[in-house]
């Protein structure tokens, strides 16, 4: 049974190269459930800065930064059918001691 | 002096009787109970070969029958057979909460003392037992485990971790993203089951879909945690 899920698999990893069209209801979405996985942490609402650049593979449909207080966190998201955008992930470049993929704005 | 965990021939001989045994019994349960002897018997000799042969080719094709005819035996046998099959995975090289060998009170005791930390224990692979227990137990706190230890894989144009050599990576973390210029490290990603709306066409969203449901049979009900991934000297013993 695993073997003929995993043929399947196989069989339609080819099929799945659509563009999806990305709507300001999309972002809209994208930027709370971005805003909410922050807040779990402990951070900020309402801080997130838009990237056009993505910066992880695979390309996710959004991509956010939040650099308050000399941090550098990298999150993304990712959409599925619909305008619902939960698939949130994240990267925080200045805890792994990397350069961080965009300016830090000095904010005093 | 011989090796304590190598087959001697009267152990051989015990294990084929219970083999044999478990063929050729018509009565049901009493094929059950045979199969549990006989898994019983290879455990005992779980780091050789002929152990590993004999379950591949004699014992794996009983799985059906035991459960149809004896569903309590059937959940020992199985657990023998999972515990066997992480055996194998780990190449002897398991230690004992891998190859699911721990019991539960040494297991509770080792998870809470986890919970405590926040992390998993550097070089160790965070197993579905595991997150189970945090999904149940873990109050939604975040799980640190350490990075290195997740080999990402693409697959239609998806990031997932990979199955090989641990099952258990793919079922605790599905799919993933990573950095484009650091692509061997994996981004901090939730344990939640969300369910996902998924086009008719995405095969890999129905399957995820799918699977969430099965695990959320399974664990019942918990809280949503962070699994983050660490490459420092988080998790490292002193």
């Amino acid at each position: 049974m695993r073997l003929f899920f995993f043929v399947l698999l196989i069989l339609t990893a080819g099929c799945e190269n659509q563009k999806k069209e990305i709507t300001p209801e999309m972002e809209k979405n994208a930027r709370k459930n971005a805003d909410l996985w922050l807040q779990r942490d402990g951070l900020s609402l309402g801080k997130l800065l838009s990237s056009t650049e993505h910066f992880s593979i695979p390309e996710p449909d959004f991509t956010f930064f939040y650099l308050e207080g000399g941090r550098c966190i990298e999150v993304v998201v990712q959409c599925y059918a619909g305008t619902k955008c939960s698939e949130v992930s994240s990267y925080p470049h200045h805890e792994h001691g990397e350069k961080c993929p965009i300016p830090i704005v000095n904010n005093k | 002096m011989a090796d304590s965990r190598s087959i001697t021939s009267s152990k051989a001989s015990t294990i084929n009787s219970h083999l044999e045994k478990a063929s050729s019994f018509k009565k049901p349960s009493q094929k059950a109970v045979d199969y549990f002897n006989a898994q019983s018997a290879l455990k005992k000799n779980h780091s050789t070969s002929l152990a590993r042969d004999a379950i591949a080719n004699k014992l794996s094709g009983k799985k059906q029958e035991a459960k149809q005819v004896d569903k309590s035996k059937y959940n020992d046998v199985l657990r023998d057979y999972n515990t066997q099959a992480a055996q194998n995975n780990c190449k002897g090289q398991c230690h004992g909460y891998e190859a699911g060998f721990e019991e539960e009170t040494e297991f509770n005791t080792r998870m809470q003392k986890m919970h405590k930390l926040g992390y998993a224990p550097k070089g160790h692979a965070l197993t579905y037992r595991e997150t189970n227990w945090w999904w149940k137990f873990g109050n939604g706190d975040d799980l640190w485990v350490d990075g290195n230890m997740i080999k990402p894989m693409e697959l239609s144009n998806r990031t997932i971790a990979s199955p090989f050599p641990r099952l258990d990576d793919l079922k605790v973390l599905g799919s993933l993203s990573r950095g484009r210029d650091n692509p061997e490290r994996v981004h901090d990603d939730s344990y939640d089951f969300d369910h996902q709306n998924v086009a008719w066409d995405d095969f890999l969203g129905h399957t995820r879909n799918f699977l969430n449901k099965q695990a959320i049979k399974e664990h019942g009900s918990g809280t949503p945690f962070k699994i983050k991934f660490d490459y420092g000297d988080r998790g490292k013993v002193q």
